[in-house]
């Protein structure tokens, strides 16, 4: 058994099989991701978008070889043009026959249909019930074209099973007032992880006692109750310093009230992503932590300042590049979690052999529909 | 015969995760990769780089999907003058230049289609579709609007009104029967859904005043929206070009919301075409009542002037560039308007009629105005 330092930098010997060296490390450099979100930000410009597919392959390949275990880079083989077929296919099955309802039911169904209400109540739980749906599919893509010592990973399961329990656990979620949400976020992580592959090696998603330790709920409450706060004191603010210009008849946009508004978002937001953070440091560690294959055990000392630090340095990148240092601050977000995650156990690699599993031929469309895609 | 000295590297064959030292030897278009116990053959030509990091090179082959050949950067040197061809970065320059021609070309077809095509073709598909089929469209989006904003008016003053709008209609061949109502609203305002249905605010009486003429030239200008079927061409034009850009742009940042807001900037310039064009006919339709056309420009004034935000709106007027607006210019409109004055017939209504007209909805607009003085203090 070995121990691997979470700083370690990679090594990688001809001829060896690497047997106990599992760090994990990344090593992107934020002028080339940034190069990479300049000419997909000119080129989408220029191809109504369309080229964001290429882009975010292009992206992945470079963000992929730049993570390595044991001194091997990942590799990502999947292909702009799939992403454009799915998405194609999503069009054509899914989201033009929902719009098309959408307008019927706006125009053709008289507004005495006692119905009408209804319609759309369904169709937006649907849509919910969907996002599950693609996101299971999108990550089944991203799986089946990742690659570690040439042995693919794959994710198996039922995709409109896991869009019933998301779409069940947000009900619950709402029920709750999100206090649901942690204990649903680790049930979805296991459903996801409990049933994915490193070639002929099934992930296990099992409560350890080091996962269980973590302040899941401690943490949720802090993160809750703070939000509150600021958004009471926001909306406060809000409400007693612009109440006379929100009159219902204005005709033409208060620029001046757009703009205050706008800012104002910024030290809400700042403030909301500070106390939300120890949660979502103890969240990534909770579910990293309950992860094992191959006999590798995962963990992950990711902490909340990396959360705070990563929130404002990537808000700022964002607003100052007018969006494309996108990719840029999502790189930064992987770079982070992968140099805080370690692998610790012995793996025997000649004994791993390639998946079974069918890859999808078509990627992630849905997800895109849906403007819920990560670029990674 | 080998060609070139025997390289060393590992090999993943896509079959196990082990790493197998590997001999690899040169020869005229492919390499053969030999490990303890297998050998195979790469052709040159289906070869290629897969990734490069700082000291190796990693090579992938089309007939071996999951296998990977990893090179030392001294191995991969000598393959590289081997066979320069798997490092020439030319084919994959063509084939991305390819893409992003075919892509901007794909763009360039969309974009006509959206922009030019389904805005020319809206005026066409309005004009065929069925005068029923339009009316039930324009009562129910009447329905939903009616959720915001309210009736008001008794039944007696919109009773003293549709005679004369039907007589409007009739003159100007509108071509459908109107249904009108006035809606709770301070601003100063008056729309035309498709099949005949055109509200007015209760803003738009405070603005108007006595003025009767004046609100029948804002109701003729809305019937000449009915008789182009303006509204059933934005229906058309909104789902061609809005659900088009909004379903195909994706991703994030600037470049979406760019092309996003380019659709909306044609959007614009078809409104601000269509709002001209109903000035035009509400001349005509005032000029058959035997009214003064030239109250058209007095409506816009008092809509100017009564407006709750109207050094907004001057403001607005003069710092927007005329692209930018969704109406053509109120100085043009007005002055426009004024050149078509002539001494008008007798007006429609009574003076007691108009003031039952005004007075409709006269609670419903102290109301929302007591409500805004209540905020504002």
């Amino acid at each position: 058994m070995s121990k691997t330092n979470f700083e370690t930098p990679p090594t990688a010997s001809v001829g060896a099989t690497m047997r106990d060296d599992l760090t994990v490390r990344n090593v992107s450099r934020i002028g080339p991701v940034l190069w990479i979100g300049f000419y997909t930000s000119m080129l989408n410009l220029f191809t109504l978008t369309l080229f964001r597919f290429w882009g975010r392959t292009h992206f992945r390949r470079r963000l992929w070889s730049d993570t390595s275990v044991g001194g091997e880079p990942l590799e990502y083989t999947g292909r702009g043009l799939e992403l454009f077929v799915g998405f194609v296919i999503a069009i054509f099955t899914l989201m033009l026959p929902f719009v098309g309802i959408v307008f019927a039911i706006q125009f053709f169904i008289g507004p005495e249909t006692v119905y009408l209400a209804a319609v759309p109540l369904l169709l937006y739980a649907f849509l919910f019930f969907i996002l599950g749906v693609a996101i299971f599919l999108a990550r089944r893509y991203h799986l089946s074209r990742t690659r570690l010592r040439g042995i693919r990973f794959a994710q198996t399961g039922s995709a409109l099973g896991y869009g019933v329990a998301m779409f069940g656990y947000l009900v619950l979620s709402i029920i709750t007032l999100g206090w649901y949400g942690p204990a649903a976020r680790i049930k979805l992580s296991r459903k996801l992880w409990e049933k994915a592959y490193f070639g002929s090696e099934q992930f296990s998603f099992t409560d350890t006692a080091e996962a269980t330790a973590e302040p899941v709920y401690k943490s949720f409450a802090f993160a809750w109750f703070g939000t509150i706060i600021v958004y009471a004191i926001w909306a406060g603010w809000f409400f007693i310093s612009m109440g006379e210009s929100l009159t219902e008849t204005a005709t033409a946009p208060d620029l001046e009230l757009i703009g205050k508004l706008y800012l104002s978002f910024i030290p809400m937001v700042i403030l909301i992503g500070i106390f939300v953070s120890w949660h979502e440091a103890v969240m990534i560690r909770r579910i990293v932590k309950s992860l094992k294959v191959a006999g590798a055990d995962f963990s992950s000392n990711m902490k909340t300042v990396d959360i705070i630090e990563l929130a404002i340095t990537n808000t700022l990148l964002v607003i100052f590049t007018l969006g494309f240092g996108f990719m840029a601050a999502q790189m930064r977000v992987w770079k982070r979690i992968a140099n805080r995650i370690a692998l610790d156990g012995d793996v025997d690699f000649a004994r791993i052999q390639q998946t079974t599993e069918a890859a999808p031929k078509q990627g992630e469309g849905l997800a895109d529909g849906l403007d819920i895609i990560s670029n990674f | 015969m080998s060609s070139e000295p025997t390289l060393s590297g590992r090999y993943f064959d896509g079959e196990s995760g082990n790493a197998q030292p590997v001999e690899i030897v040169l020869y005229n278009d492919h390499f053969l990769i030999r490990s303890s116990k297998k050998e195979f053959r790469w052709e040159y030509r289906h070869t290629k780089v897969a990734a490069q990091p700082d000291t190796e090179t990693r090579l992938s082959n089309r007939h071996f999907p999951d296998a990977v050949l990893v090179l030392p950067s001294t191995g991969a040197s000598a393959l590289k003058k081997a066979a320069p061809e798997i490092f020439d970065g030319r084919r994959e320059r063509r084939r991305i230049t390819a893409l992003i021609s075919g892509l901007v070309i794909g763009a360039g077809i969309v974009t006509a289609a959206v922009f030019i095509g389904v805005p020319a073709a809206s005026g066409p598909l309005a004009r065929a579709t069925p005068k029923d089929f339009e009316m039930r469209i324009g009562s129910n989006l009447a329905a939903q609007i009616s959720i915001l904003y309210k009736p008001c008016g008794e039944a007696d003053a919109l009773e003293i009104l549709q005679p004369v709008l039907n007589s409007m209609a009739e003159k100007g061949d509108v071509g459908f029967p109107i249904e009108f109502r006035f809606v709770k609203s301070r601003g100063p305002n008056a729309f035309a859904l498709p099949g005949g249905q055109v509200m007015a605010t209760s803003g738009l009486l405070d603005a108007i005043g006595d003025d009767q003429e004046a609100f029948f030239a804002v109701m003729a200008h809305e019937l000449g929206h009915v008789r182009a079927r303006d509204g059933m061409q934005a229906v058309y034009r909104n789902a061609g070009l809005g659900i088009t850009l909004d379903i195909i742009t994706g991703g994030s940042g600037a470049a979406q919301q760019l092309v996003l807001l380019g659709g909306q900037l044609n959007q614009l310039r078809h409104t601000r075409i269509q709002e001209a064009a109903a000035d035009e006919t509400a001349i005509e339709i005032m000029t058959a009542m035997n009214l003064d056309p030239s109250a058209l420009s007095r409506a816009f004034e008092a809509i100017s002037a009564s407006a709750p935000d109207e050094a907004q709106s001057e403001n607005n007027e003069k710092k927007y560039p005329s692209w930018l607006r969704s109406h053509p210019n109120t100085e043009k409109r007005i002055e426009n308007a004024r050149q078509h004055q002539k001494s008008g017939g007798k007006p429609p209504l009574t003076s007691e009629q108009w003031q039952t007209i005004v007075r409709t909805c006269h609670a419903a607009q102290k109301g929302l105005a007591d409500k805004e003085t209540t905020q504002s203090e």
